[in-house]
């Protein structure tokens, strides 16, 4: 029985089930419907970790929003209390390795494939980390940002509720020896300040990273440097992205190459941005998002990025005179120097230029000079900032890389 | 007015959300993150060009101060510092000090004052700068660090204190400190501590848990080394 700390359960699964699994899974894919499927925030691990051994309230926080799997959790033990088994530390898994926490490991099914440093204290930095997120919506919900935050979970419920996915919700599938939760597609770690973007990728799901922002991948998964064009591109797709690169690398601060992450099995990949800072989450459905030169970390699903020049006024700016316009259906991941914090704009506001990361497409923006008149726009040492117009969210950054620069230069020696 | 600082200890924020409009606050140069549109801003030498000037001088602050007025309730103001790190927060009754190192000024409520005050000789070999920053008046003022703030009570449990110069931020009126050597001179040399602040009397001290510094000294052999013109 588990006891303090951070318990395992480990999840034994009969053929049966594991073949169930494959088998609504693969019509899936053939009909088209694993496009719908890309959005969801889970995939099936064979295994997932609880805090305390109080089976009652078992909370993987790290894994997936607390509400989800606690109502998955709870179902799976009220129906049936044999369900699985618990193991402490130091039991062997069911295929005879050592069940030691310090170097537990994500079991695959079928592959038996290692996904190193998911050890005891790892996850435990990740559940503290975790509740800074769960405070960010805490602090949404308290602040009347309800549309976003409906929406957005609107996306996540939807996915739950999807046809393919109901064995899951389905109490009667969970059998006592079998139990397959819903666990993400993702983990970012090490909020806010030293983030690390971990993603499990479907079977041939391809993500696409920033160049250098690889840290770690599972050796199967191939790695492929491409222009930044959408798959179907003909001959003038493919010259439109090669001119479109050529702008980004020189205007928008992010490199001129991407890697594409995929292999026919499924895998992993760990990616880190340059910077210390956040890494933020962010679905898309059909609408544009904008965000500054150099937030853009990752996206998997069709999404198309171009650049986007902010108005003749935003040469003056030092972040840059464009933004990255990004549109489509799937995921996306962003990165900022400092912390990121969401904002919802009912009407008008203000973001200084160097602290943007981001912002809803359905907000129109003008570049301006800070107000007080011009005692303000050379006194005031906000530079220019962004006035936001409409409804919709903003995301700031707080900090700002030029203000470090303005800070450390005068401290190193000449 | 309520506040809130967020992020703390690595990219602490400052959020200001005013209840009351005509309400106002006054930033640091530089430091507005964001803010309602309707906020009215004006900036200007708090205090008139001699006071703003010594500031800036000898304060090592900026020499114009933004102040952010309210135009109706719930409007929101965000804050934050250049340096990675902390933010503390001090609420001053009148005739109570609060001494900063320069440059460590975010922002504050508007009944505060800032001045400076000439630390003598010690200033000069503190690395600190010859004069710190006096904060008085009454209201609410945020300073910030570069990394973790670390606060010691002195007089309960302290009866002296010894920080290192680069660490030290803020301390109330009811310390005084002396700058001395760590110890003969082949610990000034060699022991990588350089001077320190002795402290005594009673009161409370603030200290950095990095020195910024330290960092550029790491960053130094890092930067790109100009070709020596023939």
């Amino acid at each position: 029985m588990p006891r303090d700390g951070v318990a395992e359960f480990v999840s034994e699964c009969t053929p049966q089930l594991c073949s169930s699994v494959r088998a609504f899974a693969d019509p899936i894919q053939k009909t088209g419907l694993h496009e719908d499927l890309s959005t969801w925030q889970c995939k099936c691990i064979g295994r997932f970790v609880v805090e305390d051994g109080d089976r009652g309230r078992a909370e993987p926080r790290q894994f997936c929003r607390r509400e989800q799997v606690n109502e998955l959790v709870e179902d799976a033990f009220d129906a049936s209390p044999g369900l699985g088994s618990w193991r402490g530390p130091g039991v062997p898994l069911a295929d005879g390795r050592s069940g030691n926490l310090a170097d537990a490991h994500v079991e695959r099914r079928g592959q038996g494939e290692r996904c190193p440093l998911r050890n005891a204290s790892d996850h435990r930095a990740a559940n503290e980390k975790k509740a800074y997120e769960c405070a960010e919506e805490q602090r949404e919900l308290e602040e009347g940002a309800p549309r976003a935050l409906a929406r957005r979970e609107a996306v996540r419920f939807r996915c739950l509720r999807h046809p393919a996915l109901l064995p899951f919700r389905n109490t009667s599938a969970l059998t006592p020896c079998s139990s397959e939760f819903i666990l993400p597609h993702h983990i970012i770690k090490h909020q806010p300040v030293f983030a690390l973007l971990e993603v499990q990728l479907a079977p041939n799901e391809v993500v696409v990273a920033e160049a250098g922002a690889m840290v770690a991948r599972a050796s199967h998964v191939a790695m492929a440097v491409k222009l930044n064009a959408p798959a179907h591109a003909g001959f003038f797709g493919k010259l439109r992205a090669f001119v479109i690169a050529l702008v980004r690398k020189l205007f928008a601060g992010e490199t001129f190459f991407v890697n594409h992450f995929s292999s026919p099995q499924g895998g992993w990949v760990w990616l880190a941005p340059a910077l210390s800072g956040a890494v933020k989450h962010i679905v898309l459905q059909g609408n544009t998002m904008l965000f500054s030169a150099g937030a853009f970390l990752a996206f998997s699903g069709d999404i198309t990025m171009r650049p986007r020049f902010g108005g003749c006024r935003s040469l003056l700016a030092k972040e840059g005179a464009f933004f990255l316009e990004t549109s489509g259906t799937g995921e996306l991941w962003i990165t900022s120097y400092g912390a990121i914090e969401e904002l919802q704009c009912n009407g008008s506001y203000v973001v200084d230029n160097g602290h943007l990361v981001g912002f809803d497409a359905s907000l129109n923006f003008t570049i301006k000079a800070p107000g007080g008149g011009l005692v303000g726009l050379l006194g005031s040492g906000e530079g220019l900032v962004c006035e936001f117009q409409g409804q919709g969210r903003i995301f700031i950054q707080t900090r700002n890389v030029s203000a470090l620069v303005e800070w450390l230069t005068p401290l190193l020696p000449s | 007015m309520q506040t809130e600082i967020k992020h703390n200890p690595d990219f602490a924020a400052v959020r200001i959300q005013f209840d009351n409009p005509g309400e106002q606050f006054v930033t640091e140069a530089g430091a507005m993150l964001s803010r309602d549109t309707a906020l009215t801003m004006t900036t200007n030498l708090r205090g008139g060009l001699g006071a703003a000037l010594k500031r800036k001088l000898l304060g090592g602050e900026s020499l114009f101060q933004n102040t952010f007025t309210a135009t109706a309730a719930g409007q929101t103001l965000w804050v934050a510092p250049a340096p990675e790190g902390a933010i503390e927060c001090v609420d001053l009754e009148p005739g109570q000090n609060l001494f900063l190192q320069s440059g460590a000024y975010l922002c504050s409520t508007t009944g505060i004052q800032l001045d400076t005050k000439f630390q003598g000789g010690k200033g000069f070999f503190s690395g600190e700068g010859l004069f710190l920053l006096r904060v008085h008046g009454q209201g609410r003022i945020w300073f910030c660090t570069y990394g973790a703030i670390h606060a010691v009570d002195l007089g309960a449990h302290y009866q002296g204190y010894i920080c290192d110069t680069g660490h030290m931020v803020a301390f109330t009126q009811g310390l005084s400190y002396t700058v001395n050597k760590v110890g003969g001179l082949k610990s000034l040399f060699l022991s990588g501590e350089g001077l320190v602040c002795t402290f005594k009397g009673q009161g409370r001290l603030w200290m950095q848990t990095r020195d910024p510094s330290g960092l550029a000294a790491f960053l130094q052999p890092f930067r790109p080394v100009k070709s020596r013109q023939t």
